[in-house]
This record gives structure tokens, sequence and C-alpha cells, in this order.
């Protein structure tokens, strides 16, 4: 065990050992400060004052529109549960966080995870591949200690880094929402939609929330990319595939469903944010939570097993 | 006989359908510098690869210290030190670190034992340096130092000297030289260079089309039997061809008379006879050599050149 522990921490030396990681950190550190002063200096003068009569704009607006009627069920879905919330916040008086606020700026971070997620492909894609790419996946592999455990140790480190990131972009968001907009520890209720009904939970869980199922979301993509770095063994081509066929993944999921094609829920991207049966509706009506984390799990086995397959029975020729 | 350290047991590797290994046995013993010749695709890095655990066996096995690498790598390898071609070490990080990375995955290598290591391959003014900055010379002396870092009983260097200068490589081979003679490791070193193997190795192997075709010890010849070439320096030489063409009569010995030199075509245990004749008949000596079969040589008539099938 202890000579496992070893193996995680020489994999996230290396990690940490290049400088061009920093960068990474540094890419969503400055992106907090230029969020917090266009925040800063947008908000001034907008209208988060006069919510009530927003809220009560929106309202009468949606309720007047006919072609809403004509909208997909799951889109209706959305819409109402948009009016109830803001007809609760006029009943109970309470108005929404603003974003010139330390929660309501660090709520906005959740926006930066689709960058980390990037970040985090590139990492896991060179993992395994750049050692071959480099030739010193030789001298990696003669040591006493086999593939399969030096596979999962970059495996799990992969993951780590993501976790790293994260929780980097939460830490930055708040010393940087403490800075801007002061520490003001007080927050307004986060609302949601759960059951039919309003559900009222604090700002930080909400926080939290989002961010445990970014976790999902980014664990497939790591053991995505972590794959295809086993099987093409070329970290280039292991990087460029992995961001390209997210994105087509993505964009063929969406064109599925605006196509109706039902089968588009066995694809893995339709599944990986489970966030939406909790808020919002799903992509496809037929799909539940315990659906959508069997279809998730199924495919974490078959990336996993492809990748074990690939390390650890090929030869190492170059 | 000593107990092997490393034992090749009817080895086989096929790519596809093509053989690139047939049935290789031989054994590795302690304190020795094995030399592993053969031309360009004769088999060497595979080989070498299949004892690491690069690549899988067909069938036969490689047993370290008894182990075999086939079925309880981990423990067979414990034993094992490596440079798989140019030591391909990480770029971004210093020599030291990279020492340390290597050593984490050792059990009981010392930060102690890693300094001695680098002193003793002369890198410590640069081992804080990232290797990236380093020359060939310098990552070899890395590559040497991260092979040895356990205690190895052998260490297995496949074409070592490539791309090193002349001086690198003297250096190299004294180094691999005094290993093997103070610490009894097993030095196995592969290469094609053959003028360089006869400096390092005491004993050699020679594969070709994934065969071994002989295993002897270097300078080892038969010189009962053949009769080999003695060429002899001396003045004046009309005089010394009369004598060895009258001593010649009636054997089988051949004399040829050149400018300079004589080439006589005779026995081993004859030399002694032929210089005395020489010298009684007021011929004056300056040089007798015995024109023996180099390596080179030797690895010609066996290889035949070297073709690949």
């Amino acid at each position: 065990m202890n000579k496992f522990i070893n193996l995680v921490i020489n994999e996230h030396i290396k990690i940490y050992s290049k400088k061009s990681i920093w960068v990474l950190f540094g890419v969503i550190f400055v992106i907090g400060i230029l969020n917090a002063v266009i925040v800063n200096s947008v908000t001034k003068n907008d209208a988060q004052d006069q919510w009530q009569q927003n809220a009560e704009i929106q309202i009468s607006s949606i309720k007047s529109d006919q072609s809403i009627d004509q909208l997909p069920d799951n889109l209706k879905d959305t819409i109402n549960e948009q009016v109830a919330i803001s007809q609760y916040r006029l009943d109970n008086n309470i108005p929404p966080q603003r974003s010139d606020s330390m929660w309501g700026f660090v709520q906005g971070s959740a926006a930066i995870i689709g960058l980390i997620t990037m970040f985090v492909i590139v990492i896991s894609a060179s993992s395994v591949a750049s050692e071959f790419s480099k030739g010193t996946i030789k001298l990696l592999l003669i040591r006493p200690h086999n593939r399969s455990k030096i596979l999962l140790s970059k495996y799990l480190v992969s993951f780590i880094f993501a976790l790293e990131m994260l929780l980097f972009l939460l830490v930055a968001y708040l010393i940087i929402g403490v800075i801007f907009f002061g520490a003001d520890g007080s927050s307004l209720p986060y609302l949601s939609f759960q059951n039919g009904g309003i559900i009222e939970s604090s700002m930080f869980t909400h926080i939290l929330t989002v961010y445990s199922f970014a976790c999902v979301e980014l664990l497939v993509m790591v053991s995505f990319a972590f794959m295809l770095s086993c099987l093409t063994r070329n970290s280039a081509l292991a990087i460029g595939l992995s961001i390209f066929l997210m994105f087509v993944g993505v964009t063929l999921v969406q064109f599925l469903v605006a196509f109706d094609y039902e089968w588009a829920k066995y694809i893995v991207f339709a599944n990986m944010d489970l966030s939406v049966y909790f808020e919002g509706s799903p992509m496809i009506e037929s799909m539940t939570l315990t659906f959508s984390i069997v279809v998730v799990a199924i495919y974490l086995l078959a990336f996993n097993v492809l990748s074990w397959l690939s390390f650890t029975k090929r030869d190492v020729l170059s | 006989m000593q107990t092997p350290i490393v034992q090749f047991q009817n080895l086989y590797k096929n790519f596809g359908k093509k053989q690139v290994i047939k049935d290789l046995s031989f054994d590795v013993y302690p304190g020795e510098v094995f030399g592993f010749l053969g031309p360009n695709g004769a088999g060497k890095t595979t080989t070498i690869r299949m004892m690491l655990g690069l690549i899988k066996m067909t069938a036969g096995d490689v047993l370290v210290e008894g182990i075999s690498v086939n079925s309880d790598f981990e423990k067979a390898i414990t034993h094992v030190g490596g440079i798989v071609e140019n030591p391909e070490l990480y770029q971004f990080m210093t020599g030291y670190n990279n020492l340390k990375l290597y050593a984490r995955m050792h059990e009981g290598v010392t930060d102690e034992r890693i300094m001695a290591l680098v002193k003793q391959v002369g890198l410590e003014h640069r081992i804080n340096d990232k290797v990236k900055t380093y020359s060939l010379g310098m990552r070899q002396r890395l590559g040497l130092a991260q092979a040895l870092l356990h205690d190895p009983k052998i260490i297995v260097l496949d074409e070592p000297t490539n791309g090193l200068d002349p001086a690198g490589i003297k250096e190299f081979r004294n180094y691999l030289r005094n290993l093997a003679a103070t610490e009894n490791v097993a030095v196995m070193v592969s290469s094609h260079i053959l003028s360089e193997m006869e400096l390092m190795c005491d004993r050699y192997g020679i594969i070709q089309n994934g065969e071994l075709v002989d295993v002897r010890m270097v300078g080892q010849q038969d010189l009962s039997s053949e009769s080999i070439k003695i060429i002899i320096a001396a003045k004046p030489m009309a005089k010394a061809g009369e004598i060895m063409s009258a001593m010649a009569e009636g054997t089988s010995m051949k004399v040829q008379v050149n400018s300079t030199t004589l080439e006589i075509m005779a026995h081993h245990e004859q030399v002694p006879g032929i210089i005395k004749t020489l010298v009684n008949g007021d011929v004056a000596i300056y040089e007798v050599k015995l024109d023996q079969k180099t390596l080179e040589d030797h690895f010609i008539e066996l290889t035949g050149g070297g073709e690949i099938e």
C-alpha cells in the first residue's frame, strides 16, 4: 500500500513539475478578477433594486404569451418553474441574490467549470500518452510495480487534479469575492423547484451541489480522455481527439434530441449532467436519475476496461 | 562454474506471423560484462525488452536470480537495473528530482545513496539543473545512476554508447568494467559496434535473425590446431627470405616475402623456432606480430556480413 502511495505521489509531482501547469491556474485566477471587475462596473446602476417590478413583468408576460403552449413539454416545465420561483419571491419578499455580492459572485464561478473540464482533458489525455511520446515509459515500467498499479496511479492522479482545479476555482472566487464585494457572510436563500414545490436552501449548499454534479461530469471526461491516451499513445492525438469528440458528442446529442431520436439517451454525453433531475428537466422525457446513473456507470466501466487492456497487454516498442 | 544471475530459457517471440526470436537460451554470470551482439534487426532489443517486461514473451522464460520474469515480474525486476536505448528521463525536472522519482519506486533507496551515485557518475555539479539542459553524455550518466539506485544484481544496457563521443565511450566502458569487477554486478550490453564490445566485454553472444549463433570468451581462439599469420619486420629482407624459405621447405609452413615484412603461415608453437633461426642467421628483427582474428572477423564469419532475413 505504501508502495502504491509513492506511485500516486510521483504522478502528482510529474504534473506539478511542469511550469505550464501554473499557467492554467493563473488563467482561472485572471478570469476571476476580470469577472469581478465587470460585475462591479456593470451592476452599479442596473435594475437589481427593482426586482419586484421585474418579477411581475416576467410573470405577466409569460402568462399572456399564447405561443408557450406550443413548446415541447420539458421547456414548458422549465418556464413554469421559473414563474413559480418568481411568484414565491414576491409572496415571501425574498429578493434574488445580487450578482455584486460575495455569494452572488461565487455562484457565478460555476460558468468557469467548462474551462476546467478542458484543462482536465488536456492533463488526462497526456498522462499516459506523453510517457510514450517522450519515451519515458520504458524507465517507468521496469520497476517493481505491475502495469495495472501504474495505470491506476495515473488515473487517480488525473481525477485528483480535476478536484484540485475545482477547489482552486472555488477558493479563488471566494477570495476575489471578499476583496471586491466585502466579506458579507449573510446570504439570501437559494430557491429551487423540486417535487412540485419551492425549496429554500443556503447559497453555500447550492454552490457545493453544483460543484458535486460537476465532479461526475469531470470523472466521465477524465476517463474518456484517459482511454484515448492509452489507446493512441500519442499526446497530441489524444488531446485533440478527446476535445473534438467531446464537442461533437455534446452537439450530436442536442441535434438528435431536437429531431426526436429517442436513442440519443443512450449516449453518455446526454447523461453526464445529473443536476437536471433536481432542477430543470432531462433532455428526453423518458430519462430518469437511475437511468442516467446506470448509463454513466456502464460507460465508465467500458472506458476503464479499454484503458486497462490497452495499457497492460500491449508491447512497448517505442 | 558460478550460478548464473540471468537465465534465458528457450525464448520465442512472434510479431504476428513473423518469428523474430527463436529458441534463445543463454546465461549471464555475476561479475562479468556480457556483450550481446548482432546486426541491426537481429533481435537484440526485442530480447532485452522481453527480459525487462516491456515486451511479452511468446514462449519460454527469463529467470533473474531464479525468479521468473513472466510469472513474478515485480520480484524478478527488483534485481535488474536498465537503460533502454538513450535514457529518456523527465526533461522538465532536475536530474536530482528524476532520481528521487525512481527512488520512490524502489524500497530502501536513501538520499545518501542517491548522492553517492551522483558523485560516482560525476554529475554533482549539474544534478540540480533540468535534464533538458544536459548533453547526451550527461543523460547517459544520469541513466546509469537511475539504473544503479536499487543495488541491482544485473544491469542491462541496450545500445548504450549510441551517440557518445570517443572520450565518452571510453569513460563509460571503464566505468562498466570497474562496476563488474568491484561490485560483482553482471553487466549485459547490447551493441552492433564490435571494436568497442571487444574492449568492454569478457564474454559475448552473437545473435542473428533471432537465433543465437555463438557464445564465447573475448580473445578465445583455438591456437593449437589452425595455422596463423606471423608478420615479421626484419633486415636485411633478402637474407631473411632465404633463411625462411629454406626452413619452410618440406613443411606445411608458407612464406611470403614483401618489401619490408615477411608473412609466414605457421602453427603457434613454431613461432620461437622461427625467431631463433632468423637471429642465428644474423638477421635483425624489428617486430614480430601475430595477426589474430578480431571479434569483427569472427562476427563477419558467423553472420556472413549480417544480412537480415
